[in-house]
């Protein structure tokens, strides 16, 4: 995955805009996520261990989506934190639509 | 672990009074499970709370942060309801299992956890969990910042998660 640029810019932009909102919120702090250590962390761990996500997804169980996707949501359109997430969005209608075929 | 040293029930109601429960569900199923925590709690149990993704109790306590915009929200009011806020160890869990069949867990990496006070602060029972989890031969790191912790394994499963569903690869 990490291999497809299209893709692994994509994960950038989440992280980016998973980031900006924890740091308007006040709980992290710039510098706190290193994408780079990240993506190499990433690379080697993806090798051994695949998401629970998708394992979840192909047993046809429920996905941790409200607590991990939706709830950035609805936390960066609070009043006062306001963050525009848009890739976050892209990504959580077509998690939705997959979900639904 | 010996089938002898331990015993699975349906509901809590069969269950007796623990000194520790970890609560390891699916993030999404958390509040509905804390409706069946109450039989399993005396005064001074801990409940671990370790799932991914950001918990109901998030902005309890953090009046300087989140609290400021996320307030008393029904979801909190009903896990600190069932559960009670003073028992509450936040967690990440930073190990990788997969299971493979019935009777068959993958461990990928990782060995533990990262635990810390809702208000930052050291306490004993940190130090106890962390040494009885150690003596386990679980790692048990103990953070300063809990909730930083959280939001910085949030970043990577969001990244990764739904992605990995959406692109159907790893």
């Amino acid at each position: 995955m990490l291999s497809d640029p299209r893709v692994k810019e994509e994960m950038l932009s989440l992280a980016n805009e998973t980031e900006a909102v924890g740091i308007k919120l006040g709980v992290i702090q710039l510098g706190d996520f290193k994408i780079d250590n990240f993506f190499s962390l990433s690379e080697s761990k993806l090798a051994k261990h695949e998401p629970s996500m998708p394992q979840d997804f192909r047993a046809g169980k429920p996905l941790e989506i409200h607590r991990i996707i939706e709830v950035v949501i609805m936390l960066a359109e609070l009043k006062d934190v306001e963050i525009s997430i848009p890739t976050v969005h892209s990504v959580h209608r077509r998690l939705i639509k997959k979900i639904k075929k | 672990m010996k089938p002898s040293q331990y015993s699975v029930i349906e509901k809590t109601s069969d269950g007796d009074k623990q000194d520790i429960v970890f609560l390891t569900a699916k993030a999404d199923n958390l509040l509905d499970i804390s409706y069946q925590i109450p039989p399993l709690l005396k005064e001074n149990t801990i409940v671990i709370s370790a799932t991914n993704g950001i918990p109901p109790w998030y902005s309890y306590l953090q009046n300087e942060t989140i609290g400021r915009f996320s307030f008393n929200t029904k979801p909190r009011q009903i896990f600190i309801n069932n559960v009670g806020a003073e028992r509450i160890i936040g967690a990440v869990i930073e190990r990788s299992v997969q299971r493979l069949g019935s009777c068959q867990i993958l461990h990928s990496f990782g060995s533990g956890y990262r635990l810390g006070e809702l208000d930052h602060k050291s306490s004993e029972r940190l130090l106890f969990l962390q040494d009885i989890l150690q003596k386990a031969h679980l790692s048990a790191i103990i953070s300063n910042d809990i909730h930083r912790d959280i939001w910085l394994k949030l970043i990577g499963n969001v990244c990764l998660s739904p992605t990995s569903v959406i692109e159907e690869k790893i």
